[in-house]
């Protein structure tokens, strides 16, 4: 994880180094005498070499200094830490949506296949993953709040204030879970103990509920995980749309301000955040399924690369970024 | 039995016709697709670019829809449904010219790192999931900012940004391909690497490969509406889906109409290529063949 996140420090230092124009130009103003911006300059480390500046930043950072706002003057943790709320509050709210409709989704598409009540669930997974999140943001703003005043449309951090934005991001993960239960689901129902259990005469709602269902779930967790990284990307378009102040809000605005200490901040606690979630996945997997615990605990070599094939295959049933 | 030959010799692509043609689904989507793609190709004989697209017409601004302007005009007085059909053109180009560079570059590294394995391999794997663990949008809006907002700089910063999807995928494919015999047998007639991996390794994992292409045209269509939304991409007066999507933004109370026809077209163009994708899927899936 710390070797990931020094890496993508170091991609997007890169990015932000190739910027045309001159930043400090840009920050003093028109009417800034060349003397003031080389002594600016000079005072921003911009005049050291490229990897003299990445050496320090990564130093600085060790100490938890993700350093000064070239717009504000602020400390950048400062902002950041103002933002980081909204959007983990934000992106763990779409998750928790998105799982809470999808697994009951999947399972019904399931039960009754080929049935009308699949289509529609099929279709309806379609529509939120080809629909622009930011369209739907607006369409459901339209509808709830300007046209059936059941919600506010101004963002207040309140909790009624947060439901379209979460129901919006949710919707967008649906497809995947919904397609990845559905599969799962149908081959843990024909599977033999699933008919074992039918024949010892538990009743067909505790087969499917509980039987199937618990050894269906874990592909869908999989999939809510490696689908995060996609969430926080759309997060920026959500919060634009809803006017959060979040993290990829913060971070738009200074990009187009060319303040580099914030947009390199924002991208750090975004990917440290991803390398999490994809950890947290990684230890539910061992909790939700016995099996991998105790390949765990044999330390058997190939625990890791089971694990590894079997994301891989969630992964590949819809990727779309 | 004569039959039964007659319909071996049926080539590969010939088979997965015929099994996505039965695919209603996706053939119409198909349908749908053909023409989107028609419309943007013959818009010119409808209006003209730059007076009907992007010239600005205070006068007309903001008209409900009439006979002249079938979905009304934008806040700039150009006409809705004009300024839909040539947005069609900047999300296609984007779309097929950034999943082409990344399938280039990424499926060139994926069969390297399949073929080849080792070092290699291990190094640029690491580099993918470097990669992938950088949010794709926020990854294309970084290299955006480095960037002059034009096609060509959005196609490569969305391109780049999927490289990693398409290396993983290729390199999968090539990998269950590499331990087969004809390739032992292509190897053993002294055939050089290079014509095993594009003429007997990359042949034989094309499946996946297109399918990935097909999904990921839809998913870079909507990566640059969504840029276009946030002023990173298409910078109007350019008509794109995203930025007149965010123009329209500001009207929603009086005139939703505005939102509803560029949204559409977006929902109508991406679920075409994810089902077109999906029906591809069905379609060269070895199980299903009969």
């Amino acid at each position: 994880m710390i070797p990931v996140t020094i890496a993508v420090i170091f991609i997007v230092f890169l990015i932000m180094h190739l910027t045309p124009g001159d930043p400090v130009a840009l920050l003093l103003g028109a009417d800034a005498t060349p003397e003031l911006i080389a002594e600016t300059r000079e005072a921003l480390g911009i005049n050291d070499p490229f990897f003299v500046q990445f050496g320090r930043y990564l130093l600085n950072l060790c100490k938890g200094d993700f350093g000064i706002s070239w717009y504000t003057g602020n400390p950048v943790s400062e902002r950041l830490f103002s933002a980081i709320p909204y959007t983990v509050k934000l992106s763990l709210g779409a998750m928790l949506v998105a799982i809470l409709i999808s697994v009951p989704l999947g399972v019904i598409a399931s039960v009754k296949r080929n049935t009308i009540a699949d289509y529609v669930i099929s279709v309806f997974a379609m529509i939120g993953v080809s629909a622009p999140t930011f369209w739907v943001g607006i369409m459901l703003m339209l509808l709830f709040s300007l046209n059936l005043r059941l919600l506010p449309s101004a963002f207040d951090g309140s909790f009624a204030s947060y439901i379209l934005p979460t129901v919006t991001q949710g919707f967008n993960m649906l497809a995947s879970i919904v397609r990845t239960q559905r599969s799962s689901m149908l081959e843990v129902l024909s599977s033999d103990y699933i008919r074992t259990a039918r024949a010892k005469g538990v009743s067909n709602f505790s087969a499917t509920y509980k039987h199937a269902l618990r050894n269906a779930v874990l592909p869908s967790i999989t999939v809510a995980g490696l689908d995060f990284s996609l969430l926080v990307g759309g997060s920026v378009a959500i919060e634009t749309v809803f006017a959060i102040p979040g993290v990829g809000r913060l971070m738009i605005d200074n990009i187009k301000l060319h303040d580099t200490p914030t947009v390199i901040g924002c991208m750090v606690f975004v990917s440290v955040m991803v390398s999490i979630i994809n950890l947290l996945v990684d230890i539910l997997y061992g909790l939700v399924d016995p099996r991998i615990k105790a390949q765990y605990l044999r330390e058997n070599k190939n625990a890791g690369t089971h694990k590894k094939e079997k994301r891989e295959s969630g992964a590949s049933d819809l990727e779309t970024v | 039995m004569q039959e039964h030959i007659k319909k071996k010799k049926e080539s590969q692509a010939r088979q997965i016709w015929r099994r996505f043609k039965k695919n209603k689904i996706a053939m119409a989507a198909l349908v749908v697709l053909a023409i989107i793609v028609l419309a943007a190709l013959t818009a010119d004989l409808f209006w003209d670019y730059q007076a009907d697209a992007c010239d600005i017409n205070i006068p007309m601004r903001l008209q409900k829809p009439s006979k002249e302007h079938w979905l009304g005009t934008d806040e700039m007085g150009r006409d809705m449904l004009c300024r839909i059909v040539y947005g069609a053109r900047a999300s296609l180009t984007v779309g097929i010219f950034a999943t082409t560079f990344a399938l280039i570059i990424g499926g060139a590294l994926g069969a390297v790192c399949g073929y080849y394995g080792g070092r290699l391999d291990n190094i640029i794997m690491r580099c993918t999931d470097v990669l992938l663990s950088i949010p794709g949008l926020l990854l294309a809006i970084a290299i955006m900012s480095a960037f002059k907002p034009n096609i060509f700089y959005i196609s490569l910063a969305l391109g780049i940004s999927y490289i990693s999807k398409f290396t993983r995928i290729v390199r999968s494919a090539v990998l269950t391909v590499r331990e087969q015999e004809f390739i032992e047998a292509a190897r053993a007639i002294g055939a050089k690497d290079r014509t095993i991996i594009f003429k007997h390794v990359l042949m034989n994992c094309m499946a996946p490969i297109f399918v990935q292409y097909a999904l990921a045209i839809g998913s870079r269509i909507l990566s640059v509406s969504t840029l276009s939304y946030i002023g990173m991409g298409i910078q109007s007066p350019t008509p794109d889906w995203g930025n007149m999507l965010s123009g329209a933004r500001a009207f929603i109370v009086g005139r939703p109409y505005l939102v509803l026809g560029p949204g559409i077209a977006l929902l109508l163009t991406i679920s075409a290529f994810n089902l077109i994708g999906d029906g591809l899927r069905d379609a060269m899936d070895p199980r299903l063949k009969k």
